[in-house]
């Protein structure tokens, strides 16, 4: 029981596990490999954002702005490759945008105090105006054949973005998990006055969690440019909400400080197959939102009837000991007992 | 109580200078262009606007609570195409738009219910609904069998006629949004439900050990801001003259826009509706003015959002600048009043209590 509080992600990929199996079992060609590479195809952009929204999210904040990251620096790339910049530069610059349009919401956080989710609704709509602005609300379509291919390259008979975006999620997982500069996200989140007494400098951490948010956004407008083949000015718009839903399906807590990377991706990943198993299951695809809200507050409800229990039998642990150990004539502990 | 009254004082401070903001945007915009003043303009470009304050009136009195809902887009489409549904499946307009209503309401019992029952963060939860209720009308709209693109057309003039019309001279739009006004402000000034409402935000244990029915306030809360939606949802409808499953959309972003500048605090227990209300006055002519300025929508999202987190930081920094004035001062009355009670040394009480 209390690992399973520990790693709340292994529910989440149990869920997959079980969401495939299920669905597979009414149509066994759900399983076929082609099918689950193109549903994890659909998923890589969302992962990435929904990895990013945990690490924020981690650090007790939130980012709604990542949908306006992605089109913003997906747009600017866009522009780039198509004046006939090299591809490196492209890249580069989709990336080095999305870092800095993360660390501007980091910093309101942090220096301008300006509540999280009213910094990041700001920027949503700045980023996605200044979008609109510089492309005059055209989409921009020729990007170089080059670029174009990298998306369908295969290895293993599994797209080359797929490998890439595992590699990424799991130097990230790592980081988080086994660094002291990893923990030091899970502190700012979980105290930020203690973490900051103990010497992290939370501001840092907050800002540097923003980053990395607004990096993979930025990666992910590099995933949309190669699947998609050119972006508009809607790109993304919305998809904040999904990756903050991805981050809470994969077990991750709006209150800072508990959750996963590794969570984060297998609730994009769930989120991804229950929505793309409808169509095998014969139900309309307008329903898909119906069934993310409907899975969401499932798994919150859950979350939150097996806390009350936890802490209820730790409560009523502590109070036996307690008890146990006053009847065996320790006066002092009373007082702690009342306090 | 001295804490309190100066705490008030900061809030006065607030709503005073979003009213001088508001004053100092009508001179700069109508001296760019004397049309903006014009009396009939400014009065009928207000049913572009004066909706978002009507969601935005309960969904302060939902942070006040300590809470947030972000469903009530979605829940205003949603009231909208049931709506729709029932008025294309044979129910009288008048009797569709109670359903819509009713729609909306269980929305927000839906809301209220699952934040007390789970104790989840309301942001979570109303995350979860947003999905919840959007795809349902989605849904209801494709059940019945309504193209998304076009959605309910054909609705009677009565109907059509709301949004757009007038009475006794003044705007519809603009009447609903004083007497929900009026509603909302003796609801949270002088009832009850409303002093709770305030003191469940500022500290919900004491509130729940003064016996508070702190449930029945919560809910109450989230049910008023989802009726108000749906209040909104139809009239939209009713102003554009379809009922589409997509139409509260865009609410969002402005509505919250309206609340945090009105001066609600994110934490719970702080704000007024009379901010709330300047505010929508301050942004839908800040808008409205920028848009007779020449700048195009994306111009005027981009200004919007760059005020947006100016203002909220702001908040913070005036908050804070108050109080170091206000510790100095105290500090300084310390000072003079020990150089009078002169002799004895200093107790650490008294040196604790400066810091």
């Amino acid at each position: 029981m209390k690992s399973l509080l520990k790693h709340r992600e292994i529910i989440t990929i149990g869920g997959v596990v079980l969401l495939v199996a299920i669905v597979g079992a009414f149509h066994s060609s759900f399983l076929d490999p082609a099918n689950l590479v193109r549903v994890l195809n659909s998923t890589v952009i969302l992962a990435l954002l929904g990895a990013g929204s945990a690490i924020v999210i981690i650090t007790r904040n939130i980012d709604v702005s990542v949908g306006s990251t992605l089109a913003l620096s997906g747009i600017v790339g866009a522009m780039l490759m198509r004046d006939g910049a090299p591809i490196w530069v492209a890249v580069l610059a989709v990336l080095g945008l999305g870092a800095v349009l993360g660390a501007i919401n980091g910093i309101g956080v942090t220096y301008g105090h300006a509540p999280s989710i009213v910094m990041t609704l700001g920027t949503l709509a700045a980023y996605r105006g200044i979008s609109f602005l510089i492309t005059g609300g055209h989409s921009i379509e020729s990007l170089p054949a080059a670029y174009r291919r990298v998306g369908r390259i295969e290895i293993l008979g599994v797209p080359i973005l797929i490998w890439i975006a595992v590699a990424v999620i799991a130097a990230l997982a790592l980081l988080m998990a086994r660094t002291k500069f990893g923990r030091s996200f899970y502190a700012t989140g979980d105290n930020a006055e203690g973490a900051y007494l103990v010497g992290i400098s939370t501001n840092t951490i907050v800002i540097l969690a923003y980053t990395i948010s607004g990096l993979l956004a930025g990666a992910a407008a590099l995933v949309f440019l190669a699947q998609v083949g050119s972006i508009g000015n809607q790109a993304g718009q919305g998809i904040e909400m999904r990756a903050i839903a991805a981050a809470v399906i994969g077990g991750v807590s709006l209150t800072g400080g508990v959750g996963t990377v590794v969570g984060a991706v297998f609730g994009a990943i769930f989120i991804s197959t229950a929505t793309s198993s409808l169509s095998f299951l014969g139900i309309p695809g307008s329903w898909s939102d119906t069934v993310i809200g409907a899975i969401l507050l499932a798994a919150l409800f859950a979350d939150s009837r097996v806390r009350a229990l936890v802490s209820k039998r730790r409560l009523a642990a502590r109070y036996s000991a307690l008890a146990d150990e006053t009847a065996e004539g320790h006066p002092k502990l009373e007082s702690e007992v009342r306090s | 109580m001295n804490a309190l009254q100066s705490r008030l004082k900061i809030f006065a401070r607030w709503e005073v200078g979003l009213i001088g903001v508001l004053v100092l945007e009508l001179v700069i915009f109508s001296s760019l262009n004397s049309k903006f003043l014009d009396p009939n303009r400014l009065l009928f470009s207000m049913s572009d606007f004066i909706y978002l304050g009507i969601i935005a009136l309960p969904l302060a009195i939902v942070m006040i609570t300590g809470g947030i809902d972000i469903s009530f887009a979605s829940v205003a489409s949603l009231s909208a195409i049931v709506m729709g549904v029932s008025f294309k499946s044979g129910v009288g307009i008048w009797g569709a738009l109670v359903i819509g209503l009713l729609a909306a309401v269980a929305a927000g019992l839906v809301n209220g219910l699952l934040i007390i029952l789970t104790r989840a963060n309301p942001m979570v939860i109303t995350l979860g609904t947003q999905f919840l209720f959007a795809g349902l009308a989605l849904a209801a709209s494709g059940l019945g069998g309504i193209s998304s693109f076009e959605g309910v057309s054909g609705l009677p003039n009565e109907f059509t006629g709301i949004a757009g019309g007038r009475t006794f001279g003044l705007p519809n739009m603009l009447l609903v949004f004083a007497v929900v006004t009026v509603l909302f402000a003796m609801l949270l000034g002088r009832s009850t439900f409303g002093r709770q409402a305030r003191l469940i935000g500022a500290n919900p244990v004491a509130a729940r050990y003064a016996g508070f029915r702190s449930d029945a306030v919560i809910v109450g809360a989230y049910v008023l801001t989802s009726l108000s939606a749906g209040i909104v949802g139809i009239l939209l409808t009713s102003y554009v003259g379809s009922a589409r499953a997509d139409i509260g959309a865009s609410l969002l972003m402005p509505v919250l826009t309206l609340v945090v500048i009105g001066g609600v605090s994110m934490y719970g227990g702080e704000g007024s509706i009379f901010g709330v209300v300047v505010a929508t006055f301050v942004i839908g002519f800040l808008q409205q003015g920028l848009r007779f300025a020449r700048l195009s929508e994306n111009e005027v999202a981009v200004f919007t959002g760059v005020i947006l987190v100016a203002v909220a930081s702001l908040r913070w920094w005036s908050a804070n600048w108050s109080e170091r004035v206000r510790n100095n001062r105290v500090r300084r009355e310390n000072l003079r009043r020990q150089a009078g009670a002169a002799d004895g040394p200093r107790t650490p009480v008294a040196a604790a209590s400066e810091v």
